[in-house]
C-alpha cells in the first residue's frame, strides 16, 4: 500500500479537486433526497417498498444501478486487462440471468410477494420452516455481498483519495445509515437512479474518447491492444485462463443463476404498482445493462491499448493499484485528472448506492420476515416494526463496517464469489420450484436449501481461493473457484427427491394450495378478491 | 377454485407457459453457444473476422449474443402486452361477472 499512497499523494491537485467536488455534490444531493424522502417514509410499506409507487422507468434504472456495481465495472474491465477475451464470460454470464428473470420470475414474484422474496416462497409452504431457510439464504447473501463492497470501498478510496481505509469504510457506513433510516426504499431508489445515470454517462464518455483517439476505427484500437499486451494475439481468443471447459461452464452458471436469487434486486420488484410495471422494469434494466456491459468490454480492451506498457502507470513492473483500477487509469489517460477524478467519484458513489440497496433488503429480512411474520405471526405492532427496521439498518451497517475492517488485509476474492453461489444454490432453486412445481414441498425446500448452502460454503472453502490462497495448501480439495454448477445441481436434486418422497400431512397441504397460488400468480387477483 | 377449470384461464396459462419456456430455452441456447466458444470450440472464436484484421469471431459473437438476449426480451414484452395481458384482463373481468 506504500506505493499506492505515494501515488495518491503524487496525484496533481486538480485531479483530487475535481473528484472531491463531484463526490461532495453527490453526497449533498443524496442527503437532500433522504431528507425529502423522510417525510414520506412513515409506514413499513413505505420503508420497504416506497409504497409501491415507483414507476417502471425509475425502477428499471434503479435495478440496473443495483446490479452495475463498482465490482462489475472495475472487476470485469480489470479481468479483460489481464486476461483479454476470457474476461468476457463474466460480462455475458451476468447478463444472461436477466431474460430468465423477465420471462419466468418477474410477474409471478410481483404477484405473490409483498416486501421480500421470502413472502413469495412462503405463499403456500409452511410459514415457519420455509421462512427460516429463505431468510438464511437472504441474510447470508447480503452479509457476504456487503463485506465485498466494504472492502472494495476501503481499498478504492484509500488508493484514489488517500483517505485511510478505516475512515472510508466508516464513512460509507454512516452515509448509508442516514439514507436508509431517514428515507428507506424511496431514498435508496433515487440514490440508485442518480448513480446509474452517472455511471452510464461516465462509461459512455470514456468509450467515445477512446474511439475518438482511434478515429472510430475499432480494428485499430484492438490492433493496438494486441501490440502492447504481453500475451499478444492471445487476448483476442478464448482459452487463456479458462482452459478447462468445466471451469468456463461453472462460472457461467454461477453468474447467470446467482443473479436470479439476489434479494436486494428481486425486492425492487415490489416497489412498482403492478405486475406489468414489474415486467417492464426488468426489461428497462436489462436494456441499460446490455449497453453498459458492451461499453465495459470496449473499456476493457481500451485499458490494454492505452495503459498496458505505459511506464507512468507502473511501479516495479506492476500496475499501480492492481488490475481493479485499470479503468480508472484509463480515465486518466483519456481525460486527464479531471476525468479520473470524475470516474473515481462515480466508483465511490456506486459503492454507496449498492450498500444502501443491500441494507434495505437486509433490514426487511429481519424486521419483516423474522419479526413481523415469524415472531409476531403476521400481526406486528406497526410502530415496533418500523423501529426494528431502523435499528436493523444501524446494526447491519455497523457489522458490515466491522467486518470490512477485519477483512482489510485478507485476500477477499472468495467473498465476492460467495453471494453469487449461495444465491444460485439456495434462493433461486427454492423460488423457481415454489412458483412452478406443484409437487414441491416444505420439507424438500428446507433440506434441499440446506444442502445448497452447506455445499456452497464447503466447496468455496475447499477451492483455490481459500484452501490454497488463504490456508496455504499446495493443491485445492476442489478445483473450481465458482462451484455453482455442482452446488445448484445438488440442491435441485435433493429438493426434487425429498419432495417426491414426502408423504407428510404438511406436504398434502403444500400441494393442495398450489392451485390457489397459481390463480394469484397469474392473475394478480388477490388485490381484487 | 372455480378459476382452475375456467377454459379462458387454462388457455392463458398454457399460452403463457409456452411463450415463457420457449424464450427461456432459446436464451439458454444463445448463452450456451457463447460459453461453448470458450469451453469447446475456441478455434472458431479465435479466427479473425477478415484476413489480416484483429477483431475475431469471438468478439463479434459476444456482441451478437448480448443483442440476441435483448431481442428475446423485446419479443416477450411484445407478445405479453399485445396478447397475454389483454387475455388476463378478460379472465379477470369474466370472473367478476360470475
Amino acid at each position: 500500500m506504500v506505493s499506492a499512497n505515494a501515488w495518491a499523494a503524487a496525484e496533481s491537485q486538480s485531479g483530487n479537486t475535481s473528484a472531491i467536488i463531484i463526490f461532495v455534490a453527490f453526497v449533498a444531493a443524496t442527503l437532500w433526497i433522504s431528507y425529502w424522502a423522510s417525510s414520506r417514509t412513515n409506514s413499513s410499506s413505505a420503508f420497504y417498498t416506497a409504497g409501491g409507487n415507483i414507476t417502471a422507468g425509475q425502477n428499471g434504472t434503479a435495478i440496473a444501478g443495483d446490479f452495475m456495481s463498482a465490482a462489475s465495472f472495475l472487476g470485469i474491465s480489470g479481468l479483460i486487462f489481464t486476461a483479454g477475451f476470457d474476461g468476457l464470460i463474466l460480462a455475458i454470464g451476468a447478463l444472461a440471468g436477466w431474460p430468465i428473470m423477465l420471462f419466468l420470475m418477474s410477474e409471478r414474484i410481483r404477484n405473490l410477494g409483498r416486501y421480500t422474496i421470502t413472502d413469495v416462497v412462503s405463499y403456500r409452504l409452511q410459514q415457519r420452516p420455509i421462512r427460516m431457510i429463505a431468510t438464511l439464504g437472504t441474510i447470508s447473501v447480503i452479509i457476504f455481498y456487503l463485506i465485498a463492497q466494504m472492502v472494495g470501498a476501503g481499498k478504492l478510496v484509500e488508493l484514489l483519495f488517500g483517505i485511510p481505509y478505516t475512515v472510508s469504510v466508516a464513512m460509507v457506513g454512516v452515509l448509508v445509515i442516514i439514507y436508509v433510516t431517514a428515507g428507506g426504499m424511496l431514498a435508496t431508489t433515487w440514490v440508485q437512479i442518480i448513480k446509474a445515470i452517472l455511471l452510464l454517462s461516465g462509461a459512455a464518455l470514456m468509450c467515445v474518447l477512446a474511439l475518438v483517439a482511434f478515429n472510430f476505427n475499432l480494428d485499430s484500437l484492438f490492433a493496438k491492444a494486441v501490440e502492447v499486451h504481453p500475451r499478444g494475439e492471445l487476448i483476442m481468443q478464448p482459452g487463456s485462463i479458462f482452459s478447462d471447459p468445466i471451469q468456463a461452464i461453472t462460472i457461467a452458471v454461477s453468474m447467470m443463476f446467482g443473479t436470479l436469487g439476489l434479494p436486494h434486486v428481486l425486492m425492487r420488484l415490489f416497489t412498482v404498482p403492478d405486475m406489468k410495471a414489474a415486467k417492464k422494469s426488468v426489461f428497462y434494466a436489462s436494456n441499460m445493462m446490455a449497453l453498459f456491459y458492451i461499453m465495459t468490454i470496449l473499456i476493457g480492451f481500451a485499458t490494454i491499448a492505452f495503459i498496458s506498457g505505459d511506464p507512468q502507470y507502473y511501479t516495479d513492473g506492476k500496475l499501480i493499484g492492481g488490475s481493479n483500477v485499470a479503468a480508472i487509469h484509463l480515465a486518466h489517460a483519456l481525460g486527464g485528472d479531471l476525468l479520473m477524478g470524475f470516474m473515481s467519484a462515480v466508483a465511490f458513489s456506486t459503492i454507496l448506492a449498492v450498500v444502501a440497496g443491500l441494507t434495505v433488503a437486509g433490514s426487511a429480512a429481519i424486521s419483516h420476515d423474522i419479526y413481523a411474520e415469524l415472531l409476531s405471526k403476521g400481526k406486528p405492532d406497526p410502530r415496533k416494526e418500523m423501529f426494528i427496521s431502523r435499528i436493523t439498518v444501524v446494526v447491519l451497517c455497523s457489522v458490515a463496517v466491522g467486518l470490512g475492517v477485519l477483512f482489510q488485509n485478507q485476500n477477499v476474492a472468495f467473498i465476492a464469489v460467495m453471494p453469487m453461489v449461495i444465491s444460485a444454490s439456495v434462493n433461486f432453486p427454492i423460488l423457481i420450484l415454489a412458483m412452478y412445481w406443484r409437487g414441491f414441498t416444505t420439507r424438500g425446500a428446507v433440506i434441499g436449501g440446506l444442502v445448497g448452502f452447506v455445499s456452497s460454503i464447503a466447496l468455496i472453502v475447499g477451492g483455490p481461493k481459500v484452501w490454497v490462497s488463504i490456508i496455504g495448501a499446495e493443491a485445492p480439495l476442489f478445483p473450481y473457484d465458482y462451484p455453482a454448477l455442482f452446488t445448484m445441481t445438488a440442491a435441485f436434486i435433493t429438493m426434487v427427491v425429498v419432495s417426491i418422497t414426502d408423504r407428510s400431512a404438511a406436504s398434502v397441504q403444500d400441494r393442495a394450495l398450489f392451485d390457489k397460488q397459481l390463480v394469484v400468480a397469474e392473475l394478480a387477483s388477490n388485490k381484487k378478491m | 377454485m372455480i378459476l382452475n377449470s375456467n377454459p379462458a384461464f387454462r388457455k392463458l396459462l398454457k399460452l403463457r407457459s409456452r411463450v415463457r419456456f420457449t424464450l427461456a430455452a432459446l436464451l439458454v441456447l444463445v448463452h450456451a453457444f457463447f460459453v461453448g466458444g470458450i469451453a469447446f470450440y475456441n478455434d472458431l472464436f479465435a479466427r479473425p473476422l477478415q484476413d489480416g484484421g484483429t477483431l475475431t469471431i469471438g468478439i463479434l459473437a459476444a456482441v451478437v449474443v448480448i443483442i440476441a438476449m435483448v431481442l428475446l426480451e423485446w419479443v416477450y414484452i411484445f407478445i405479453s402486452e399485445k396478447w397475454l395481458d389483454p387475455m388476463q384482463q378478460k379472465v379477470l373481468s369474466g370472473e367478476h361477472n360470475d
